[in-house]
């Protein structure tokens, strides 16, 4: 397949081949797969809690989206190392489920591993410094090692497990890390670099992530409520999705026919603000735009934005900017799903293309929740909290983040 | 491993900033002679060690050009901002949560480094952190040469850069990767690196990087290596040194640098060894690119045995 010149780069087509989704896995606060996952996304999933995982004196302040410890198991993730390790193993259940139910076979030199995340085994470093800090001697001398924020143990481990031995590395760009790790894989296929990737993000709820977020006034005390006018912030969450990409060129594998294409992808800078997105939008706008037109298709034919929508003032005020833009009066359904999980910040990019993926299957859009819009609000086709049934071809995914980054990934149905 | 990348890009310019020839003596402290506050036009006023280690670089690189807008920026680092990592934790245990900086934990994230440079060169396209140990500029590389040959963007700008902090020294010293009596040092340390690549043909080869492949997953743990001797991990690190450089050789039809120059004089946390020969053989070579290159793997700790060499002619 050949692919359109590109307007920023010289040439795309490298003997193009379209990139084919084979498979998907998920683990988040709604439990491990994909059922569970749109069980929680139709009802709308548990309410937010106090967290347990990570010890914190805001916690009764603040509830979280964690992961439940039955998810862990059956099977069980068996891997050494204490809580530290906690993303990693995340990124093991969702990336081993992807990689089974994939049923590829290829040379081990051609497959791949791209993971998304932001903290890493934060929470050894996080003990490191708080005990030599309070001065704690006895547990200082116990600990026999740091590891410092090892973003790279997750796509390692899992490279190690599948006895995938090609690209392997960690993307880290804040809350695109998920999508960004997805589009990173994309290029590796299109380019040739290897047949089948298995991208996607993770993250584990981190206590330099919570007390971050809280001294930047983005945390909400009660389910967040995103693109709603009384939106007061985001929940955080954890968890971990991946999907297997492989190129179409490499096709028929044993994988049965592919369950989505991924047939555009963009990325862009705010240039910015540290933290703060670009008022007008037009960062996520281009990457938004350039996703579609890489994908050769035009924006009428989306079915459905999964937005980022974190529900912090900030993003869905210049989220909802960008959307306007690039679809104007074409209006599609959009709808944020962090409501349900939360924000899993590296993997969040992940969850919303799995979403996007299984929605597109199951002829589901998951409804956004309860939304009250101010006069002179963008008015956005927000979806009801119930969802929509009704067939899906084409999602757009956005995701937004600090730096000024932006990503954004164009989905396709199944059926060729 | 594959034995050769299925693409090329052209590099036009190489910028590094590393440890000192003399600065060898205290191995815990391996800092480079570099202050952010050196950066031109109070740049670096606001900018952690970390990230304006890579933004010197990059700025040498770029050797007063200015960017176009759609320039890709893909930037690697093993740690990322370890001093603002490190101080935000460290500020939240004794002041309490509550008390936490906004600014350090933002400034502590690993993509911190790309949206300060990205801010400061006006950088609208494309930009991502990628984060892979001792070879965390190599998958940089790799990741910006698939962006330009995927058509994201006609020019690339690639860095890498760590820093070194004491709390994290501490850590290397009690798992046995210092200097100790009878043991020689661990060639920990810090610096940045960047080079400014352009898509090219693969047939393109006298100032392209020729070859270059990444990957090949750790068959074992951390854990478990940091527990291993010193000894075994000389011996296997020689190897590939002698092994990788043999492959530059291969590439490189004139004459080339010495491994042991390069690793005595950069002895980073090894994101930056392509980048360091590679502006070396531009100095040495006086040729308008890069000679030969290879990321050499220093430590067994986090080093995946992964390549990249970066090959041409020299006139």
């Amino acid at each position: 397949m050949q692919r359109e010149p590109s307007e920023r780069g010289r040439d795309v087509t490298v003997g193009a081949t379209r990139v084919a989704i084979v498979s998907t896995g998920i683990v988040t606060t709604a439990g491990r797969g994909a059922d569970r996952t749109f069980a929680a996304l139709r009802t709308g999933g548990d309410a937010p809690r106090a967290p347990r995982s990570i010890q914190s004196e805001l916690g009764g302040l603040y509830p979280v989206f964690e992961v439940p410890d039955a998810a862990f198991g059956a099977p069980p993730v068996r891997l050494p190392g204490g809580r530290g390790r906690r993303g990693t193993r995340l990124a093991l259940i969702a990336g081993l489920d992807a990689f089974l139910a994939s049923g590829v076979r290829f040379a081990s030199e051609r497959i791949g591993v791209v993971t998304g995340a932001t903290v890493g085994g934060m929470m050894h470093t996080e003990d490191w410094v708080e005990e030599r800090v309070r001065g704690d001697a006895a547990r200082v001398a116990a600990r026999p090692a740091i590891r410092h924020l090892p973003l790279w143990d997750a796509p390692r481990e899992l490279a190690r497990r599948i006895g995938a031995t090609g690209p392997v590395t960690a993307v880290t760009t804040a809350c695109t890390s998920g999508t960004h790790a997805i589009a990173v894989a994309a290029d590796l296929i299109v380019t040739g670099a290897a047949d089948v990737v298995v991208a996607g993000g993770v993250d584990a709820l981190a206590r330099v992530t919570y007390h971050g977020f809280a001294s930047l006034g983005l945390l909400e005390r009660v389910r967040c409520r995103p693109f709603d006018t009384g939106r007061a912030g985001l929940n955080l969450g954890e968890g971990a999705a991946f999907v297997v990409l492989a190129s179409e060129r490499a096709f028929p594998c044993d994988a049965g026919p592919p369950v989505a294409w991924l047939d555009g992808w963009a990325s862009t800078s705010d240039a910015h603000h540290a933290t703060a997105p670009r008022p007008d939008g037009s960062g996520l706008a281009d990457a938004m735009r350039e996703a579609i037109r890489r994908a050769s298709a035009l924006p009428a034919s989306v079915d459905w934005v999964h937005a980022h929508g974190t529900a912090t003032q900030n993003n869905d005020d210049v989220e909802a900017e960008a959307i306007a833009a690039v679809f104007g009066d074409l209006r599609p359904a959009v709808s944020s799903t962090k409501h349900v999980f939360g924000h899993t910040l590296g993997a969040a990019g992940a969850v919303s293309a799995v979403v996007a993926v299984e929605a597109m299957r199951r002829g589901f859009v998951p409804g956004n929740g309860p939304v009250v819009r101010a006069a002179g609000a963008r008015d956005l086709a927000i979806v009801p909290p119930g969802g929509l049934e009704r067939t899906v071809r084409r999602v757009v995914v956005n995701s937004m983040g600090f730096g000024g980054t932006n990503c954004a990934l164009v989905l396709s149905g199944g059926a060729p | 491993m594959t034995d050769a990348f299925p693409f090329a890009a052209r590099i036009v310019g190489a910028g590094f900033v590393g440890v000192s020839d003399d600065g060898a003596s205290d191995a815990d402290t391996r800092r480079a002679a570099f202050e952010p506050t050196d950066l031109p036009g109070g740049l670096g006023r606001r900018l952690g060690r970390q990230p304006a280690l890579v933004f010197a670089a990059i700025l040498q690189a770029l050797g007063g050009a200015t960017p176009d807008p759609d320039t890709a920026l893909v930037l690697g680092t093993a740690h990322g901002a370890m001093s603002e990592t490190i101080d935000v934790i460290a500020g939240a245990a004794k002041h309490g949560a509550a008390a936490a900086s906004p600014l350090l934990f933002a400034n502590s994230l690993h993509n911190a480094m790309s949206g300060a440079v990205g801010r400061a060169l006006g950088l609208r396209g494309p930009a991502v952190v990628v984060s892979n140990g001792d070879a965390s500029f190599q998958s940089a590389l790799v990741t910006a040469m698939a962006m330009l040959r995927a058509g994201h963007a006609r020019r690339a700008i690639v860095g890498a850069s760590d820093s070194v902090h004491p709390v994290y020294t501490e850590g290397l010293r009690r798992v046995g990767l210092l200097p100790a009596p009878g043991r020689p040092a661990y060639a920990g340390g810090e610096g940045g690196g960047a080079l400014v690549i352009e898509a090219a043909a693969a047939g393109d080869v006298r100032t392209a990087v020729t070859h270059a492949a990444f990957g090949e997953a750790v068959p074992r743990s951390g854990r478990l290596a940091a527990a291993q001797s010193m000894t075994s991990g000389e011996r296997r690190d020689a190897a590939r040194h002698s092994a990788v450089w043999e492959r530059v050789r291969a590439a490189f039809d004139g004459p080339h640098p010495e491994p042991a120059h390069a690793a005595a004089r950069f002895g980073t946390f090894g994101s930056l060894c392509a980048v360091a020969v590679a502006a070396e053989a531009i100095r040495r070579f006086d040729c308008d690119a890069v000679g030969g290159a290879t990321a050499f793997v220093q430590a067994s700790l986090r080093a995946p045995p992964t390549v990249v060499v970066v090959g041409g002619h020299g006139r």
